[in-house]
């Protein structure tokens, strides 16, 4: 170890234990954004408010109404005896957003029910809410079609046995959290650096820093070296916290989880100090960290939507982003047990992240120094 | 008025800082282009394995059917020994469909082998509509054989028996569940919020460090004057996001504008007036642009997360009491509706009158307690990182 290295981070423990006040917001992180993200991000459909129109009546029907009342997800908020009208009433509520769907037993229901033709109900949906309210409905139509009116045997056709495995059943809260770490430890990451930099560039600290001998690699990696243990210690308590709270099953090897963790740490605190090198604020760099990293990796990254329905542009995106890999690590090693060696593909590409985002850092510091501005 | 100078320095400053204009106004709008590209997409493509080890009419027809989906894709068989889990542990394929020559009895005579589907749960957004898609490519099976062949193969699987209960979905106001027109308007309200927030509130915890500050409070403006004028061009900033975006979203995504711009606005103005409130108030409180930051962050996320914008508030479970507190009494949620029923279903002012008048009453408690959080946090003086900075403040410090 160089002496500017240590020097730089001497400097940079002091300054982080003598503002207590921002230590407390920051040990905070973890706790904030799980019971923020966690409750906040829930795709199990519930509590949606249902409007339900029985055209028909008779028994049958009555069995779909009652099975859609029953269901979990669902809360009928609009019983409606029968007739035309309701039908109307029930789409002003819809219009309103008082109501979020509306299940119609048709006319005929019954009579076709008895006949043993092919019967259907309608459910209107209220698209404003997508992508929760197709979550809904294909959560209603799983419903329906497991619904067996009548005594008569199952028909004939190739029936699946359908397992969804890994994702807890029902608790979809349990498949979330880990997808949320990618997300939570690079927000963690890039801020704890960014923020201490931009001070640095806006005091002109930083200048000095320059104008000293110490060379812009032994800054940059004084700088990371105190935020490692405190990213790692804060991304730590992010995960255990939110585990036991949520109860994650965690199949995978803990140690896997760390290596991976620490690659993408890493690759988040050079990305803090990358862009906040590169800018001349705090506020700026804050504000392009959010919209650059931060938001994307949020919809890019496959948390959210999955990357192979993206056209190709977007995928070229996705895979510039180490959430990404991140994700794909988290979800195999805590929710499937697979090995960090099975995921070579990912860990090469963070610690590529890792490796590129230091070069990075560090080139653009060095272009600063011979280029003051 | 005395604070028409203070309104042309904040603006000035804004100006005169190239990069930040950029941060601004560009990024945004370039940010609004590439996540509405990401909302825009349909699910498709989702990589599925089969293994046909029964190899039957009905089986090819099975293949065909759900190779035919435009949700799945299908990809290279996967080994037939070994549990369908390992092939799922890579992550590289989202199920595994395994049809097995069924045990002897009617179903072998007619060829329908045993179906088993494993689907990766670890991704819960997509999983569900993955298994009722491979669910619907078995519904459709007996009905394209029986079309296709002829009926002594195939009138089998139309066996009477009790009837499965299909289901017609009709989507309303956005007929093809397009996530840009539902997220759309509060992605734009996203953006909005998070840079009038951070434009906001560090400009004033800057002052306070380059304690430039001080000369602002003994320019003799009162505190209200100070939190109007530098309020009300980041009120303009907010306002501009929305001017841009809302068309960007109609033009280039052809999002739906139905309803009447006014109720839009009658929203959107005291829900910027309010952000701006608070991040003056935060800043004033902070001592530094570190704090204002990270509480920027926290307030920033609860309100997004808390609205509806994501999954529906009512998904909140009803123990999380923070998280259905914060729903309550969320702003962002008002704002968010009213844009929905603005833009998609084409709602005017009387249908939103509920929604706007629980904002107007949100905003002003908000304006005010910010109001009132932001003159203690002028009057505690300018508390500075440094020591030294703390002795040479003009205002001392209040107890």
């Amino acid at each position: 170890m160089t002496r500017g290295f240590r020097a730089v981070a001497a400097k940079e423990i002091r300054h982080i234990l003598r503002d207590p006040a921002t230590l407390t917001l920051l040990a905070l992180v973890p706790v904030v954004m799980i019971l923020v993200y966690g409750y906040g991000i829930n795709p199990d459909p519930r509590g949606v408010r249902t409007a339900v129109v029985d055209l028909s009546g008779g028994p049958s029907a009555a069995a779909v109404v009652g099975a859609v009342a029953a269901a979990g997800p669902f809360t009928i908020v609009a019983p409606t005896p029968g007739g035309a009208g309701d039908l109307e009433s029930a789409e002003r509520l819809l219009l309103r957003g008082e109501v979020h769907q509306i299940v119609i037993v048709p006319a005929g229901f019954e009579a076709a029910v008895r006949a043993g033709g092919p019967v259907e109900v309608g459910v209107v949906i209220d698209g404003t809410r997508a992508p929760a309210s197709g979550q809904a409905a294909v959560v209603m139509e799983r419903l329906l079609s497991n619904l067996r009116l009548g005594s008569g045997t199952p028909p004939a056709r190739p029936a699946a046995s359908t397992k969804i495995v890994f994702g807890e059943d029902g608790r979809a809260a349990a498949a979330v959290i880990p997808g949320l770490w990618a997300i939570i430890f690079l927000a963690i990451s890039t801020l704890i650096t960014a923020a201490s930099v931009a001070h640095e560039v806006e005091t002109g600290a930083l200048r000095i820093l320059l104008l000293s001998r110490v060379s812009p690699a032994e800054i940059i990696l004084g700088k990371i070296a105190p935020y490692v243990p405190l990213a790692a210690i804060l991304a730590a308590a992010a995960a255990v916290f939110s585990g036991l709270w949520f109860h994650i099953p965690f199949r995978g090897r803990p140690a896997d989880l760390a290596a991976a963790s620490g690659l993408y740490v890493v690759a988040g605190l050079s990305i803090g100090l990358l862009v906040s090198t590169s800018f001349r604020t705090l506020r700026e760099a804050v504000i392009a960290m959010t919209l650059t990293t931060i938001l994307p990796s949020f919809l890019l990254s496959g948390f959210l939507f999955p990357v192979e329905s993206m056209p190709r542009v977007l995928r070229v995106l996705s895979s510039l982003l180490p959430a990404t890999y991140f994700l794909r690590v988290v979800r195999g090693i805590v929710l499937r047990g697979t090995a960090l060696r099975a995921l070579g593909t990912e860990a090469a590409a963070l610690a590529g992240f890792a490796a590129a985002s230091l070069g990075l850092a560090i080139a653009v510091l060095s272009r600063r120094r011979s280029r003051p501005r | 008025m005395r604070i028409l100078p203070l309104v042309r320095k904040e603006l000035a400053e804004i100006l005169r800082q190239r990069e930040l204009v950029a941060l601004i106004l560009a990024v945004p709008l370039i940010e609004l282009l590439i996540l509405g590209y990401v909302l825009s997409t349909p699910l498709k493509d989702l990589p599925v394995a089969l293994v046909d080890l029964a190899r039957t009419p009905v089986s090819r027809e099975i293949v065909r059917q759900i190779g035919a989906s435009p949700l799945l894709r299908v990809v290279g068989a996967e080994p037939r020994s070994g549990r369908a889990e390992d092939a799922l542990a890579d992550g590289r394929r989202r199920a595994v469909v395994r049809l097995r020559p069924a045990a002897a009895g009617p179903a072998r005579a007619m060829g329908i082998p045993d179906v088993q589907v494993t689907v990766d749960g670890t991704d819960p957004f997509t999983s569900g509509a993955l298994a009722n898609a491979i669910d619907a490519a078995l519904g459709r099976v007996a009905g394209a054989l029986a079309e296709r062949s002829s009926a002594t193969v195939v009138a089998v699987p139309l066996a009477p028996g009790s009837p499965r209960i299909g289901t017609a979905v009709l989507a309303r106001f956005n007929p093809d569940l397009r996530s840009v027109d539902a997220m759309g308007p509060g992605l734009v309200g996203l953006l909005l919020t998070l840079l009038t927030f951070f434009v906001t509130g560090l400009s004033l915890v800057r002052e306070r460090e380059q304690q430039t500050l001080d000369t602002l409070l003994v320019t003799g403006l009162t505190p209200l004057e100070i939190f109007l004028g530098k309020g009300i061009p980041m009120m303009g900033v907010g306002l501009l996001h929305l001017a841009a975006g809302v068309p960007l979203l109609a033009a280039w995504f052809g999002v739906p504008f139905r309803g009447s711009p006014l109720p839009m606005l009658a929203a959107a103005v005291p829900y910027v007036a309010a952000v701006v409130s608070a991040a003056l108030a935060v800043s004033a409180l902070a001592r530094n642009q570190r704090q204002t930051m990270f509480v920027s962050w926290y307030a920033m996320i609860a309100l997004i997360l808390f609205s509806g914008f994501l999954t529906p508030v009512e998904s909140i479970p009803a123990a999380a009491v923070h998280a259905r507190l914060v729903a309550a009494l969320n702003p962002f949620r008002e704002l968010l509706e009213v844009s929905r029923q603005v833009m998609l279903k084409g709602a005017g002012t009387g249908a939103t009158a509920p929604h706007l008048a629980r904002l107007a009453g949100l905003c002003a408690a908000a304006g005010a307690a910010s109001f009132v959080a932001f003159r203690r946090g002028l009057r505690r003086g300018a508390p500075s990182r440094s020591p030294r900075g703390r002795a040479d403040a003009v205002t001392p410090r209040s107890s």
